[in-house]
């Protein structure tokens, strides 16, 4: 919890000291996400079809932490839209993502460093870039109705607000993150949605 | 005549048709891990006779070779003082589900093709043990109403919920974990203005 405080403290002063950015993302349509575990790291890969500024677009959104031997932990988050021909399904049963990120200039990463001993330091800077790619089937196990408006805080001065509306079900997700393969997400979702706002300050 | 068909087979499975729902209500202490094999939730707060009650959900998966999945499921009321909490830092829950009246114990077989299905029986229950430890990567605060079908079972989700990841570490029914430095697999919840109910159909 020391660290958590510590991590709201830097954010805080951090939105003082450079003017925010927002970015609103309207989902109306398919979607999916995948949470896995490689090796240290922990990653999420979230993907959905909507509208950005009235347009329509394919979102996605990255994130990934990892923790070193050493205690400190690397965070990656990553946002913007796709092509749209990079997301694929077939209706709910099968999705598909595939996309470099080093070839989109509409997708922006940042990675952040934080050591907690002898004493708290921070650097934050340009993230990594390379090829997303998931592929989802939906087994249907697990069916949801979900009304959720929910507020993340990432230690990089990123504030995610979001309001969702959808139907989701859960997958078998598999593929790669940024040259890292998982095998199987520890938890993944099929998704329609109806009414999803992802909104995005930093 | 499709009608009366209709009526006639509700007249007749009607009476075999037992719903039970269980429900907490009011400011909630949560604790849950989702993992690939492993999907818990613990969850106390007042019953509707006013009375403090904890609500215990559990399955876990097994892949088996020829393509179906066996998950063992628990559902219902524990005792109290088997969900321990040290502040919002720390969390605990030790209870064999075999020794707890009234706890609904049940084996499923899902078979994903030709035709989904679980095929559900009673069954033994066991020990659980489960630790969660604030690790303070990832705070979230969400206004939820969720309702969440898996086989026989409906939970339902309700109120304004304040998450912290953790690390967690346990064993559910022979199914051991361990698992730490997660943002999103292992979470302890305080909810206000909440209600969580479980419905059997």
């Amino acid at each position: 919890m020391k660290h958590l405080s510590i991590l709201v403290a830097v954010c805080f002063f951090s939105s003082l000291l450079f003017a925010q950015r927002t970015t609103s993302f309207h989902g109306t349509a398919e979607g999916a996400r995948a949470f896995a575990t490689i090796n240290a790291s922990k990653i999420s890969v979230i993907v959905a079809r909507g509208f950005l500024a009235s347009n329509p677009a394919t979102f996605m959104e990255i994130v990934s932490f990892t923790r070193n031997s050493d205690g400190s932990v690397v965070f990656v988050f990553g946002f913007g839209t796709v092509p749209d021909q990079a997301y694929t399904n077939s209706g709910m049963e099968q999705m598909d993502l595939n996309v470099d990120t080093s070839q989109i200039s509409t997708f922006q990463s940042t990675q952040c460093t934080f050591t907690f001993t002898p004493f708290f330091t921070s650097s934050c800077g340009p993230g990594p870039s390379g090829v997303i790619q998931v592929h989802w089937t939906n087994n249907k196990i697990t069916t949801q109705r979900v009304l959720v408006d929910r507020r993340r805080t990432f230690p990089n001065s990123v504030t995610i607000r979001e309001h969702q509306d959808m139907d989701q079900s859960s997958a078998d997700a598999s593929g790669s993150f940024l040259g890292l393969s998982f095998s199987s997400a520890s938890q993944a979702q099929v998704q329609l949605n109806r009414d999803t706002f992802i909104t995005i300050t930093q | 005549m499709k009608s009366l068909s209709l009526s006639i087979m509700l007249l007749l499975f009607a009476p075999f048709a037992v719903t039970e729902t269980i429900s907490v209500h009011g400011t909630v202490a949560q604790a849950e891990v989702f993992v690939r094999t492993v999907n818990l939730i613990v969850t106390s707060g007042i019953d509707v006779n006013g009375s403090p009650a904890t609500l215990l959900t559990f399955h876990t998966t097994s892949f088996n070779p020829d393509g179906t999945l066996t998950f063992v499921i628990g559902s219902g009321t524990i005792p109290d003082d088997r969900f321990t909490k040290e502040g919002f830092d720390k969390m605990n829950l030790t209870v064999d589900t075999s020794q707890v009246a009234g706890y609904s114990n049940t084996t499923c077989i899902l078979t994903p093709f030709p035709n989904f299905g679980f095929h559900c029986n009673p069954s033994q229950g066991g020990p659980i043990q489960v630790s969660w430890h604030d690790n303070g990567l990832n705070s979230e605060d969400q206004s939820r109403n969720v309702d969440t079908t898996f086989g026989p079972t409906t939970r339902h989700e309700q109120g304004y919920f304040q998450f912290s990841s953790a690390d967690v570490e346990g064993s559910v029914v022979g199914t051991p974990f361990n698992l730490s430095g997660s943002d999103f697999d292992a979470f302890m919840d305080l909810a206000h203005f909440a209600k969580v109910s479980i419905t059997k159909n």
